[in-house]
């Protein structure tokens, strides 16, 4: 029934178009000829064991620069974002949550947001942009007093994540890659997940999310239309709700 | 004048400002002893610094004027431009301003001048206030400490003399623009600030300089005196052009409970040697030392503070922080001495160090020497480049590189920004912002 979408999508641009992509770092090929898509609207899930590349395949498209794609092509809503700088990628819709995002010391949260609000989308009023702050930190459960916090500098595991959620919110892209968002979270947190991408649609009805996870339970929950499984740099299966279902039960071992 | 520095030319100076014998005879052995000390052992190369080349004193106008219409066009245009008589408008207690080697332009806010304080020209203190001037002048910075302090001491013109009496709060900083103007023109001033028991002030020095063909030479010395529980802050936002050697020493002495701040920032010149100290002379007196600097395009950035605990009971903090880029150096160099009787002590130092490219470099060293066990002191350093993961975030919310590369710099000197006057942190942050859109192709 996917693939019925996907081709029923043919003639539109996709949210993310991955076209037999190599990837190396430091010289090393990480991932092999890898293709996915992730039409506009769709929440399609990333799965794999730990070293399968589904982090390394996230900075890689985000465009890490440790990270190089060798070979194929990427592209976000119809912009070819292959070997454009990360900050272009950005502007083209994409939106990388960290799973271990770095503290920017000194930078206060609220000027990160709305400097990086206007570098998306130009001019914008001072209160627009910090009525999207206040509404999107209260969806994710952080204090509107965070504002003021210098980025994630001393934050907890929980609270990084929750910045990082807040963005989804916040940035309207088109397109997101969440990177083991659950980590960290507790099961409250889980049932939001599912929440905020709903949220992020109602921003945007085109939201779409690529989202990365190894915990079964954590993506049954979320519903994805589509399900890759990665291992060893490449895609070795994908499918619908049997395979998660599959993969649930019998584990990875089961399905590759 | 001529070029170079004669005994002829130290005598011609002091008897153009019509100074008392005591005076001439202190300048004079200044030159004796800056013709006996040697060239400074440590840091930068000074090699190129050529003492007969330089002008050592110029008089734009014959004094110093208290009136906006009495100062030359040439000078008002140069004022206006620097924003100074804004500035003034908005809070300026008073503004004494330094063009080429006098001061032309000063005027001391009325409520100040009605509670005793004293802010003037270096020389009129020495006219005004013989008694209170010749008490501390020259007993915080002695001549005989290295070739520069001599040199001042022999050449010194222009610069503040600033007395707040018992009690007295100044609560608007008070402001110096120094500029200098001439090729080869050496600037030499002297400021002298005395807090007296329990006064507090906070005197902020700014330079911005055109470019030269020649070097230039700046060697100030600046001395401070906080009697019992007085507090003086003293903030220096320095950006010579890039051919200034600028070799300064400052000093300060805090008596009991008494607390001392300086603020620093380095951003120009060619060579920045500058370590302000603080003496904590009694019991309860506090030292801070704030330094920031940037070097870039071949400069040498030099800076960083230093603290003696000479009584029990005293605390000192020293933080620096320095970014360089593009072949230039950032050196923290620091000194925290703690004498046999000073126990109780606490002290903290902490210098960071941010490297923004593969050309530049940037060193600490921190001298510790400390002589009674009954201390707390710690002592923290980090020399870092850009980190690409901070880059590669910031930069992945779709801000530019040189966006994304101001924004982690700003965040890195903000601690030390945020402490200082707003005016004074626009400069700050317009400066490195500046830098950043060169820095990137």
């Amino acid at each position: 029934m996917y693939t019925d979408y996907v081709n029923k999508m043919g003639n539109m641009e996709h949210n993310l178009q991955i076209s037999n992509i190599t990837v190396s770092v430091a010289g090393k090929q990480i991932i092999t000829d890898l293709s996915l898509t992730v039409p506009p609207g769709a929440i399609v899930g990333l799965m794999g064991p730990n070293g399968s590349g589904k982090t390394s395949l996230a900075y890689a498209l985000a465009g890490h620069p440790r990270y190089t794609i060798d070979a194929g092509k990427c592209s976000v809503a119809g912009t070819d974002i292959t070997q454009l700088p990360p900050d272009q990628r950005a502007r083209a819709g994409l939106l990388l949550t960290f799973q271990h995002p770095p503290e920017v010391p000194g930078v206060s949260i609220r000027t990160f947001f709305h400097e990086a609000y206007r570098a998306l989308y130009g001019t914008t009023p001072w209160i627009i942009i910090e009525r999207r702050l206040r509404n999107s930190f209260t969806f994710v459960g952080l204090p509107e007093s965070f504002v003021e916090r210098k980025l994630h500098e001393g934050f907890s595991g929980g609270e990084k994540k929750r910045l990082e959620a807040a963005q989804l919110l916040f940035f309207k892209p088109q397109c997101a890659i969440v990177d083991e968002l659950d980590a960290g979270l507790d099961v409250d947190a889980l049932i939001w997940m599912r929440k905020l991408f709903d949220a992020c649609r109602v921003e945007n009805p085109n939201f779409s999310a690529l989202v990365i996870t190894h915990a079964p339970e954590v993506m049954e929950r979320l519903q994805p239309d589509h399900l890759y499984i990665m291992r060893a740099g490449k895609i070795h299966a994908q499918g619908g709700p049997p395979l998660l279902a599959q993969v649930k039960s019998a584990g990875y071992e089961a399905v590759l | 004048m001529n070029r170079g520095l004669t005994r002829d030319v130290v005598i011609a100076i002091s008897e153009t400002k019509q100074e008392p014998a005591w005076m001439m005879e202190f300048r004079l052995q200044g030159l004796e002893l800056f013709e006996k000390l040697p060239m400074p052992t440590f840091g930068p190369d000074l090699s190129e610094l050529k003492f007969d080349d330089l002008l050592y004193y110029l008089n734009p106008v014959d004094r110093a004027v208290s009136s906006w219409d009495q100062v030359p066009s040439e000078i008002k245009t140069t004022f206006e431009q620097l924003g100074v008589p804004q500035a003034e408008r908005q809070y300026l207690a008073g503004v004494g301003a330094q063009y080429e080697s006098e001061i032309v332009y000063k005027r001391l806010h009325e409520q100040w001048a009605s509670k005793g304080v004293v802010f003037a020209d270096i020389s009129d203190g020495l006219k005004d206030y013989p008694e209170l001037f010749r008490r501390y002048f020259g007993t915080v910075i002695q001549s005989s400490e290295h070739k520069f302090s001599a040199l001042n001491s022999a050449v010194w013109s222009g610069g503040s003399f600033v007395y707040v009496p018992p009690g007295v709060h100044v609560d608007m900083p008070l402001q110096a623009y120094f500029r200098m103007n001439t090729d080869r023109l050496g600037q030499f001033e002297r400021t002298l600030i005395i807090a007296d028991e329990g006064a507090s002030v906070h005197y902020v020095e700014g330079c911005s300089a055109p470019v030269y063909s020649a070097a230039s030479l700046h060697s100030a010395v600046v001395e401070v005196v906080a009697l019992a529980n007085a507090t003086v802050r003293y903030t220096t936002i320095q950006n010579w052009a890039p051919n200034v050697y600028n070799l300064v020493t400052k000093r300060a002495i805090a008596m009991r409970n008494a607390t001392v701040a300086w603020v620093d920032g380095n951003f120009g010149s060619k060579v920045t040697m500058k370590y302000p100290g603080i003496v904590l002379k009694e019991p309860g007196a506090k030292a801070e030392i704030i330094s920031i600097a940037r070097a870039h395009e071949g400069q040498i950035q030099d800076a960083g503070g230093k603290v003696i605990h000479l009584a029990p009971h005293t605390s000192s903090t020293i933080i620096s922080k320095s970014i360089s880029a593009r072949t230039g150096s950032a050196i923290y160099r620091g000194l925290l001495k703690v004498a046999p009787g000073a126990h109780d002590v606490v002290s903290r130092v902490r210098c960071d160090a941010l490297m923004l490219d593969s050309t530049c470099h940037a060193d600490a060293y921190p001298t510790v020497d400390i002589a009674n066990e009954s201390v707390d002191v710690g002592h923290e350093a980090s020399v870092n480049c850009l980190d690409e993961v901070q880059l590669f975030y910031v930069m992945s919310r779709g801000l530019s590189a040189t966006a994304a590369q101001t924004m982690i710099v700003t965040g890195f000197i903000a601690p030390l920004v945020d402490a200082l006057p707003m005016e004074y942190a626009v400069e700050i942050n317009r400066l490195i912002a500046a830098e950043m859109e060169g820095s990137i192709g």
